[in-house]
């Protein structure tokens, strides 16, 4: 009894662990991992969707929020059950100055490496060019009120690759934005309103060897052998934007946007409180009517073969290269390579810049919210879809 | 029941325990009487010894004796002469500074016999021949009673509470360590003795508190006298004692676990008499300030109408409801700590009149420090650590012959207090740990660099390494929105360290008459070297930090006699002259280079004190009066001789100049004193005393003539006066002791003649009721079972304390600068505490061992005490408009965060819609402006609940 009562008083006076500190609870505790859900909730716009190679987190390109660096464009990564954004190419984007503006990612068939588009604008506000502005031919279209200031001039656009890892590009090459000359590039309006939006639109395409890729400059596709300091043009592409190299490397797919007129004009820049200008601008502006229209095509790289499949925009393969899906009249369809068999995919009202996860697992897109200001990733699974090929 | 051990029924021997003269050294005496017990006759040349120490003498022509500097505690006298039967008499109470008389009568034996065993329990309840007004509390009561730390001892004697000596600011007593007079005489007022003693190495505690005689200076408040232990010559004993609340539930768990080792036996290589005893306190504590609430939030009845509001609608908001108090954890986490206490004393006979003793006290005390700024930062916390080492080595001269004993003691003493504030290095929690206690102390961010030589230091011109700006909102429950009200990333700010070398040599002299009558005299030296250093911006590169380093000295004589006539009349008549200085000269005008620098001198202070006690004639002393008077004195603490930061609980940290010419801070002492005995069993003591103060350091925050840098004065005066009621009462297996002090503390302090706010009197002679005016304070502690002697295998003692609140002087300008109105006091406190023991005798390991089992409660009725409120409320809550203004002070950033965002806290977003708006951040930022002014700060010790087990042999 005495030694019961002794070895118990000794077993109770064992240790513990010391108090739980302060801390906050983890935020994405409570999400369970969903079928299908929404991935961003930023307040501005998400674009550009990608996959990884391993299918469990999506790269997008986002204008900044409170988290991360001020920029017009980062390149982000977020897992593919949600959780917290986390930044791509770490020493090209943390702590730089002045932070680039990224768009438009895409992954090479290795997994390796990252290709995309970097815009360079300067903002200059004592510089108006639209408010004294002297225009040869008629005065420009007001700038859309979500382009930003009339004053900012898109001054250089670059399509780079960079290991994932890597703190230097493996290659790199000017994307030349026809219709601007002398000291400014205007961005607003630009050709088709290149606005922040839509800077997608370049949209790199890898080919399956992963030695080339095609891109659009706005006007026209592109083929650009990468580490070649030129990009070859490819025949019949006018207007094509959002190239999508089909999985067997046959063809390209892509949109071509509607060309309604085309307007010159000669400009003079002002200073604020200066009586001269500070630089004057020739500008052609390509005019879609104010509408996003496009035709989904194909066309071979070397640029024959040209067919149209109807309206669509932003097309994606599917991993065995049968079906693209694309966006056609604010919804996300599918269809086989030929453009036959088209099928509406349900619940993507407003979507559009499919994805599909290299398992073919997944769908991933970009959506315009019903209200129209706040497009945002969303995801949803794939499987949904495929069980009807 | 020890063998032999007869009943006391005979009156053939008598114990008084007469005590005279408290002034008072170390030790204590024994005189007596040996008589025939049938014919009454003296009994010449009986053989007289303290058992276990080498103290013999024998009974001179008329039978009586002295035994004189005997250290104080339980002893037992052997008592032999040829022919009668040998008696030992146990448990003689031993005081210090008094004398125990004792009067034997021996039976005739014609042959011998086993020795008669008597136990002398009939301890005395007053004590009519003292003066002075003390409390004493052996090691046996020490060893029983609910403490973790021997200053929870000092709060059960009338008139101390909460550090207070008798309405006495903190720091304004003096500890005696085995004789030495020792004071952390650079910031005693702030950080108290700085030294402590674990409570299982001491044979007893004597508090003074009123009528301290010469031999005791630098205090005005109070003496606490420390004896230790020193080993058992006979045989090794020893004792472990582990106790933990580890086991306990989640609700009362704190984290407390305690080991204390005690071993003491002979080293009779060393020769006869030589002893050795060691004594180890370690205690882990994962929450090392236990609150009374435990939890770190404000709620409705802490606050004012507006801000009660604000909180009922936060929190009974469904939405919002996360967001109030998101830490409601029962043990506050950054409060990590642990005390270690080694202490040894050696002990040795060279002759018959030569006895050596040497000791040495090393202590660790060290902590974090809960900032609630801090509270979510995951990594760096505020620390403290305090060591303090001790050495010394007693010689003393001791003769005992039948006209009394004479010792001459010398002693010399070095001891070392040493204090660093600053970031705890993070990686000081990675080592082992048992319990909560670490045995590597902690390590401080860049403690190297900031002890380094201060030109380096400012040469190098860099921040302290280690040293972040803080910021960040990482960790924290409400992300972006508690931007700039936490700071959960970067460190702390601010490194301080201060040191202090004392070299202290005394000489004392003392004659014990058989008579009771002492006379002492002695002289003491003390020198210091002393190290101040403090660095407010240590995180920035340009910072310069306040260093200093001086040289002060002590002196001290002192004469002293104690009397006692025939009758039963005790004098004391004593005078002590003390002086000091402070070793640094300065610049009369620190602003003006060209002024005359100001050469400090010695300051010294003579100090008469005088006592009478006295039996009341026809009473057969059981009722005595006493009275005393005396001068006391002080050094100012050494940190008022240099530039400091004076820090209150609203943080309104002001800079002060130092007064390198400061004086004694003086005061004159006037006491009346009456004891009754109503029965054997209950006695009263009733005290009444005035003591005026003078000349004290200004502790005022009045702005000075130095923008926000005043210079310290010494123009402060105040008195205290009150009344002491005692009562002891004894029955078998049963003690108890009850005091209630009623007092006022009042002063005038040093601006308060730019007070506006005063009317219709002259300001300047206007006295406000000091910090410190606690008006009541009660104690109770009862020892039932072996604690009160008795031979039983159980024990328990309670204790209680009860307090009237401290005043809450407010703040009447609103600028937190001229805190002296008194609006209101705190309210009452109290705590109860209660340790039982069981013993179960031997149980395993060893035939001599003897296993208890220990329950140990704290505060066990929950007292939930409110030790403080905010000054510019009156409240624990600070106005809504404070935390409004703590919210806005960063503006909420008009970005909705969405929730993929590093950024984003979920329950911030209250409407879960995935983006936190600017009005959810507004919320979140008053939410957190609310966590930041948490309570928790205010409220004293919290229910504890240990389990324990000791063994001894």
């Amino acid at each position: 009894m005495k030694r019961t009562a002794m070895l118990l008083c000794l077993a109770l006076t064992a240790c513990r662990d010391v108090p739980d500190r302060f801390a906050g609870p983890d935020p994405f505790d409570s999400i369970p991992e969903p079928d299908a859900g929404r991935l961003t909730w930023n307040a501005y716009e998400d674009h550009s969707p990608a996959w990884n190679a391993t299918s469990d987190s999506v790269y997008y390109s986002a204008r900044s929020y409170p988290g991360f660096p001020l920029s017009g464009g980062l390149l982000l990564s977020v897992p593919r059950t949600t959780g917290r954004a986390a930044l791509l190419l770490e020493s090209l984007q943390h702590a730089v100055s002045p932070q680039p503006w990224l768009t438009a990612p895409a992954l090479s068939p290795d997994g390796e490496s990252l290709a995309f588009v970097q815009l360079t604008e300067v903002n200059d506000p004592t510089v108006l060019c639209n408010a004294g502005i002297i225009c040869g031919v008629a005065p420009p279209p007001a700038p859309r009120p979500d382009t930003g200031a009339a004053n900012t001039m898109l001054v250089r656009g670059v399509l780079r690759v960079r290991a994932l890892n890597g703190t230097t590009d493996a290659a790199s090459i000017e994307i030349e934005f026809e219709g601007l000359q002398d000291s400014f590039r205007i961005a607003h309006p630009f050709q088709r309103q290149f606005e922040r939006d839509r800077a997608e639109i370049f949209r790199p395409s890898w080919s399956p060897d992963g030695t080339q890729l095609v891109f659009s400059d706005g006007l026209r596709l592109l083929l650009w052998t990468v580490g070649q300091t030129s990009a070859v043009e490819i025949p019949n592409t006018d207007d094509g934007v959002w190239p999508a190299w089909s999985p067997n490397g046959a063809v390209i797919a892509f949109t071509r946007l509607q060309r309604n007129t085309v307007r010159e004009f000669s400009c003079g820049c002002f200073r604020q409180n200066r009586p001269l200008p500070v630089a004057s601008v020739y500008r052609i502006v390509y005019d879609d009517g104010g509408r996003r229209v496009g035709t989904l095509s194909t066309i071979r790289p070397d640029g024959t073969d040209l067919r149209e499949l109807g309206i669509g925009e932003a097309p994606a393969w599917t991993p065995d290269g049968q079906f693209l899906v694309f966006q056609r009249n604010n919804e996300l369809w599918r269809a086989t390579a030929d453009g036959s068999n088209a099928t509406l995919l349900p619940n993507t009202e407003y979507a559009y810049e499919p994805a599909i996860s290299r398992n073919g697992q997944w769908l991933t897109f970009s959506r315009d919210q019903a209200s129209g200001d706040r497009p945002s990733v969303y995801i949803k699974p794939y499987d949904l879809w495929v069980v009807g090929f | 029941m020890l063998p032999g051990l007869r009943s006391f029924s005979l009156a053939t021997i008598f114990l008084l325990t007469a005590a005279t003269g408290v002034a008072a050294q170390t030790t204590g005496s024994i005189i007596g009487r040996v008589v025939d017990a049938q014919s009454g006759a003296p009994l010449v040349g009986a053989d007289i010894r303290v058992e276990r120490l080498p103290h013999r003498v024998t009974t001179g022509p008329d039978g009586r004796f002295v035994i004189g500097a005997v250290p104080p505690g339980e002893r037992d006298i052997r008592v032999e002469h040829l022919g009668y039967k040998s008696l030992v008499l146990t448990r003689i109470p031993v005081r210090t500074g008094k004398a125990a008389e004792v009067r034997v009568a021996l039976e005739t034996s014609p042959i011998a016999v086993a020795p008669v065993i008597v136990r002398a329990d009939r301890e005395r309840l007053i004590e009519p021949e003292i003066s002075a007004t003390h409390e004493v509390v052996v090691g046996r009561e020490i060893r029983e009673l609910p403490i973790d730390a021997i200053e929870e001892v000092l709060e059960l004697t009338t008139g101390v509470s909460g550090g207070h000596f008798r309405g006495g600011k903190v720091g304004q007593e003096i500890y005696v360590v085995d004789g030495i007079e020792l004071k952390n005489q650079l910031e005693a007022s702030r950080h108290g003795f700085g030294l402590e003693l674990s409570p299982s190495a001491l044979e007893e505690v004597d508090v003074i508190t009123g009528g301290f005689g010469a031999e005791f200076g630098s205090a005005l408040s109070g003496v606490v006298s420390y004896t230790t232990r020193r080993g058992n010559p006979d045989r090794w004993e020893a004792r472990a004692a582990f106790t933990s609340d580890h086991w306990a539930p989640e609700s009362i768990f704190r984290g407390f676990t305690g080991l204390n080792l005690s071993v003491g036996g002979p080293l009779r290589f060393l020769g006869t008499g030589a002893t050795l005893f060691a004594d180890v306190l370690a205690q882990g504590m994962l929450d090392a300030d236990v609150r009374g609430r435990g939890l770190t939030c404000l709620t409705e009845e802490d606050s004012s109408d507006d801000l009660a509001a604000a909180i009922t609608a936060l929190r009974t908001n469904p939405t919002t409801a996360p967001l109030y108090c998101p830490y409601s954890n029962g043990v506050i986490p950054n409060q990590r700590g642990d005390k270690l206490i080694a202490f040894a004393r050696f002990d040795k006979p060279l002759s018959a009149t030569w006895n050596i003793s040497s000791s040495v006290l090393r202590n660790r005390t060290q902590r974090e420090l809960y900032t609630s700024e801090f509270k979510y930062n995951p990594t760096y916390q505020l620390g403290q650590r305090f060591t303090g080492t001790l050495a010394n080595l007693n010689a003393e001269w001791l003769k005992h012959t039948p006209k009394g004993s004479t010792s001459i003691t010398a002693r010399g003493a070095v001891m070392r207090l040493d204090r660093y504030l600053g970031v705890i290095d993070p990686s000081s929690f990675d080592g082992f740990e048992i319990g909560g206690f670490r045995p590597a102390s902690f390590d401080f961010l860049g403690e190297d660099f900031a002890r380094q030589d201060i030109l380096r230091q400012i040469d190098a011109a860099t921040a302290i390494p280690g040293y972040v700006t803080p910021g960040g909102v990482a960790n924290s429950p409400f992300g972006t929105a508690g931007a700039g009200i936490f700071y959960t990333e970067g460190t702390p700010t601010v490194a301080s360290w201060s040191r202090s070398d004392l070299y202290s040599a005394d000489l004392a002299f003392a004659r014990f008459m058989p008579t009771g009558s002492v006379f002492r005299g002695g002289t003491a030296a003390k020198l210091y070297r002393v190290e101040t250093y403090e660095r407010a911006n240590a995180h920035l590169p340009g910072s310069t930090p306040n260093y200093a380093r001086f040289f002060p000295a002590t002196v001290a004589t002192y004469a002293e006699a104690d009397v006692q006539t025939q009758d039963g009349m005790h004098f004391q008549f004593g005078v002590r002259v003390e002086g000091f200085r402070s070793g640094i000269n300065f610049q009369a005008d620190r602003v003006d280079f060209l002024s005359p620098i100001v050469e400090t001198s010695w300051k010294i202070s003579i100090m008469p004190r005088l006592g009478a006690a006295f039996p009341i004639p026809g009473t057969e002393g059981r009722t005595g009066i006493r009275l005393n008077y005396g001068r006391v004195a002080q050094p100012p603490d050494f940190r008022y001789f240099l530039d400091s930061t004076i820090g209150d609980s609203l943080r309104t940290d002001l800079r002060r100049q130092g007064n390198p010419n400061l004086a004694f801070e003086k005061g004159t002492s006037y006491e009346f004193g009456a004891s009754h005995l109503f029965s054997d069993r209950i006695s009263v003591t009733v005290s009444a005393f005035r003591k005026n103060l003078e000349n004290l350091v200004s502790g005022n925050l009045q702005l000075g003539d130095l923008g926000t840098s005043g210079r310290f004065s010494g123009g402060d005066f105040g008195s205290v006066k009150g009344v002491e009621v005692t009562m002891r009462a004894r029955w078998t297996g049963i003690s108890a002791r009850l005091g209630w002090a009623l007092q006022t503390a009042k002063g005038r302090t040093s601006g308060s003649e730019n007070d506006s706010t005063i009317v219709g009197q002259d300001p300047a002679h206007t006295e406000y009721p000091l910090a410190f005016d606690r008006r009541h304070s009660g104690d109770i502690a009862i020892f039932l079972g072996r604690g009160a002697g008795l031979e039983t295998p159980w024990s328990a003692a309670i204790t209680t304390t009860v307090q009237s609140g401290y005043p809450l002087l407010r703040d009447a300008t609103g600028t937190g600068v001229s805190p002296r109105e008194v609006q209101q006091y705190l309210p009452w406190t109290s705590t109860t505490d209660l340790r039982a023991s069981w013993d179960f005798g031997r149980v395993f390991v060893c035939e001599r061992c003897s296993w208890r089992v220990v329950f140990d409660g704290r505060n066990i009725l929950g007292m939930k005490n409110i030790l403080a409120l905010r000054r510019e409320t009156g409240a624990l809550s600070p106005t809504l408009q404070q935390v409004q203004a703590l919210a806005n002070a960063q503006p909420v950033s008009p970005e909705p965060i969405p929730r993929e965002s590093p950024a984003y806290v979920e329950f911030l977003d209250y409407d879960r819609d995935g983006v936190i708006t600017q009005q959810e951040a507004s919320t979140a930022r008053f939410a957190a402006a609310l966590d930041r002014y948490d309570p928790t700060l205010f409220f004293g010790e919290g229910r504890q609940v240990r389990l324990g087990v000791e063994v001894s042999f």
